[in-house]
């Protein structure tokens, strides 16, 4: 589980393939999880299996290179801190605590062409935390069970 | 509405828990637990729920299998009952 196992056809299957494909299914997922099944959540848990995918194959240390630990903690606290802005956003604006309905989307309904509710906007900026925080966590659980060095 | 695949899951279900329940070899047991999962999703997207099959399918058949499979590298892999 921890080495690199080494064939050629798994590594350019994996990598050439089903990693970027899930990740983009996931981002999919995460965009149209306001009018079709799907959310923050389900989008977390399959961009966190592309990349349990990537270290299964190329091995833990080849594989998480790109997404080492130290931006997986950060990703994340962000991921919470985004969730904590999208509550704290409506108190400053005057309303309560997670009310979206007083977030101003006009200047952004002017500029994109869209009729969007701003109850839809604060869903979608709620959706990107949950995203964040977990995706990152679920990747952090596999790396700390899989680590070679920690004998706990 | 289409009863008859819903029969099928619902006997491979069945099959894939007792199977999970009896068999000795922990990889094993965590194979069929995933398969389990799976069966459960198709089942949930059968019944409209899409939105539950999705994290079934993601979760159950996906992660859980993986860190379960994580957790029995470090122990014993047959059980002694």
């Amino acid at each position: 589980m921890h080495d690199r196992y080494d064939s050629v056809i798994l590594h350019f299957a994996a990598r050439a393939f089903m990693v970027p494909l899930i990740v983009v299914f996931g981002i999919y997922v995460l965009l149209h999880g306001e009018s079709s099944p799907g959310g923050g959540f389900q989008a977390g848990a399959i961009v966190a299996a592309a990349f349990v995918l990537a270290r299964l194959t190329l091995g833990n240390r080849h594989g998480g290179r790109s997404l080492p630990m130290w931006l997986l903690t950060v990703l994340a606290c962000a991921g919470l801190g985004i969730y904590m802005f999208g509550g704290i956003l409506p108190l400053l604006l005057g309303g309560n605590f997670l009310d979206y309905g007083v977030i101003p989307v006009e200047w952004y309904n002017q500029f994109a062409g869209e009729p969007k509710t701003s109850r839809a906007a604060g869903i979608f900026i709620i959706e990107w935390g949950v995203f964040l925080g977990v995706a990152s966590v679920l990747v952090i659980l596999y790396d700390h069970l899989t680590d070679a060095e920690s004998d706990d | 509405m289409i009863w008859w695949l819903e029969l099928g899951f619902f006997g491979l279900l069945i099959l894939a828990a007792v199977v999970a329940l009896t068999v000795r070899d922990m990889i094993a047991a965590v194979a069929t637990l995933t398969a389990y999962s799976f069966l459960a999703a198709g089942l949930l997207a059968l019944m409209g729920a899409v939105d539950v099959a999705l994290t079934e399918a993601a979760l159950g058949a996906g992660i859980t299998g993986v860190l379960l499979v994580g957790a029995f590298s470090r122990l014993d892999r047959r059980t002694p009952d």
